[in-house]
């Protein structure tokens, strides 16, 4: 009887525990989900360079001036490449047009003309490019691209999801003061395009 | 009579005595001898507190398409409408106590961007929909915690934009907004990051 009452009393002192302590933690909580999703998908980008069917290909070039070499065409005096982007959403895509002297190439580059014009128009009526209207560059002239002095800048622009392509047009002639007549010489390049788009 | 028979008289009628008195003493006072009885006036009460919270959400979240890499000078301009999410964390409470609550945001399980590529941002407004009050938390990436917060009841696996506490009956004014970050590169494909905003509360132990 004893026992039993001892029993209930430690049972009781216990219930009485629990329920002090277990009032003591959360008496309350909240978790609500949201139901709206916050959605954000990236714009896309791509970039190609096309170059033409064959690239300028001189040989036995007599010096000659700058409207004699400006107005230059036909098979292998000149070359048409095109810059183009797809871009969906709005974003403004910074470019350079770059030439590289080829290997093998012993002709000083203060001789050779460079001369960049607007490939949408036809032949006698073409636009030049933007540091190409006033005075035609020699090579030696143009500066040399940001890390890298092997590479000369030929032009700049940009391309956006409005004006996603520009086509062009090279020509290179030697340079009329040129007098050097007793060695045959080469002049090479290749072009290239390095693209960067920044953060609005 | 002999002496004898004195002295055990005199204990029979001691014992007889001591009987009485006892028999008395039990018995009398087992009856009330004074009784009285005093009806209280004044009754004593106890109601308990209430506590309920609620998280409004907008008509629409956030949605934006075609996004790029945005610095966070721009994203944290980005205007109203479906750029923004404005949300309300309330509390009504009476009663003595502290209710511990935290904002989370949960990626949804579709999302193909890198949670590194994407920048969210969060301000208290004065208002629903309001005046800027102050930056809450970021910008800074997505990033889940690992671990559960004892104190608000939030879980692990979400990141937590904010916290804190109501005592009295009250609104919080949130806006959150969300952009692709500037070191993100864009390619062919595009890329899409959700999330959902989740709130949780707790109230604190005494």
């Amino acid at each position: 009887m004893e026992k039993g009452k001892i029993i209930l009393s430690i049972l009781g002192i216990a219930f009485l525990v629990a329920i002090v302590f277990g009032s003591t933690y959360a008496i309350f909580t909240f978790s609500k989900a949201g139901t709206k999703e916050n959605k954000i998908t990236t714009g896309t980008v791509s970039m190609t360079y096309t170059e033409g069917t064959a690239g300028i290909t001189l040989t036995d070039m007599v010096p000659m001036d700058d409207d004699t070499g400006k107005a230059r065409r036909g098979a292998n005096t000149n070359f048409e490449f095109t810059v183009s982007a797809t871009i969906t959403g709005t974003t403004t895509i910074n470019y350079d047009i770059y030439a590289e002297k080829t290997t093998g190439s012993t002709l000083d580059e203060k001789f050779v003309k460079v001369y960049l014009t607007d490939g949408a128009y036809e032949y006698g009526t073409e636009k030049a490019m933007s540091g190409y209207t006033s005075t035609i560059p020699v090579y030696s002239e143009l500066s040399t691209m940001p890390g890298n002095t092997s590479q000369r800048k030929l032009y700049s622009g940009t391309l956006t999801n409005s004006n996603t392509s520009q086509h062009f047009r090279l020509r290179l002639w030697l340079l009329s003061t040129y007098t050097d007549n007793t060695t045959a010489k080469t002049f090479g390049i290749k072009v290239g395009v390095k693209a960067t788009q920044k953060a609005s | 009579m002999n002496l004898k028979q004195t002295s055990s008289s005199q204990t029979t009628f001691i014992s007889i005595l001591g009987i009485a008195v006892l028999l008395v003493a039990v018995i009398g006072t087992s009856f009330a001898v004074f009784t009285y009885t005093g009806t209280g006036t004044k009754t004593n009460t106890i109601t308990t507190g209430t506590i309920t919270m609620s998280y409004i959400e907008p008509t629409n979240g956030i949605s934006i398409t075609d996004m790029m890499p945005t610095t966070d000078d721009t994203g944290k301009k980005l205007a109203s409408g479906t750029n923004v999410f404005d949300f309300t964390v309330s509390a009504t409470i009476t009663g003595t106590v502290t209710v511990n609550y935290a904002v989370g945001a949960k990626k949804t399980t579709d999302s193909t961007l890198d949670n590194n590529s994407v920048k969210l941002y969060l301000e208290e407004l004065a208002t629903s929909g309001g005046a800027f009050q102050s930056v809450v938390k970021g910008p800074v990436v997505y990033s889940e915690s690992t671990t559960e917060d004892a104190t608000t009841g939030a879980p692990s696996g979400i990141m937590t934009l904010a916290t804190g506490s109501f005592t009295s009956s009250s609104s919080k004014y949130y806006r959150l907004r969300m952009w692709v970050a500037d070191t993100y590169q864009p390619t062919s494909t595009s890329q899409k990051f959700s999330v959902k905003v989740n709130v949780y509360g707790k109230a604190a132990s005494k």
